[in-house]
């Protein structure tokens, strides 16, 4: 395969894409990311979750 | 061994990678953030707090589409270039002699085989398997 083949190549293979299937891996990823970010206690995307305060019974 | 079997096992061996990197990653996000600021990139804090989130969950999709071998036309090239820009953020790493954990397997991989030099040499074999895989018809 001569260097101006596999390029030629290679931009086809990049043309091919479809669009819509990329955006929805993309999209259903960083969903996946930010609520699996949000369930968790680790937290690193949002801040960690508030202590909950109690007022102690009189 | 026939050229289609070699893809489909290169295929195959590459989806592997994925699900267990991402897999790996997801069970210590911090620990992975740690591993992304070591790298010293100049870009923001909050940028590379989205892709400790977002690239573990992307590996994981990706590694699945290419096992059942779903969408090949797009994640095969997505898959190229996540690779890429793996071996771009290696390279920089091994040029500026960072003393660093790759990451590349969450908290998995340490000692000498998360080095920056090994992990660059996984990271080329890689996406060179992965650029073979997306040259050949889906297989």
């Amino acid at each position: 395969m001569t260097a101006g083949s596999l390029r030629a190549r290679l931009l086809a293979s990049l043309r091919a894409v479809r669009i819509g299937r990329l955006a929805t891996l993309l999209l259903v990823s960083l969903a996946l990311a930010l609520a699996g970010d949000w369930l968790r206690t680790e937290r690193v995307m949002f801040p960690a979750p508030l202590p909950v305060f109690r007022t102690l019974p009189r | 061994m026939s050229l289609p079997r070699l893809s489909t096992l290169c295929r195959i061996a590459i989806a592997v990678v994925f699900v267990i990197a991402g897999a790996m990653k997801l069970l210590h996000p911090a620990a992975f953030f740690a591993d992304l600021l070591s790298y010293r990139v100049p870009l923001p804090e909050m940028l590379l707090r989205l892709v400790t989130v977002w690239l573990p969950w992307l590996e994981v999709l990706c590694g699945f589409g290419l096992l059942v071998n779903r969408w090949p036309e797009t994640v095969r090239p997505l898959v190229t270039a996540l690779c890429a820009i793996f071996v771009v953020m290696l390279a920089q790493a091994v040029i500026r002699g960072l003393d660093l954990n790759c990451g590349c397997l969450g908290t998995g991989g340490a000692g000498w085989f998360a080095r920056p030099g090994i992990a660059l040499l996984r990271a080329a074999l890689l996406g060179g398997g992965s650029v073979y895989v997306m040259l050949r018809s889906p297989s």
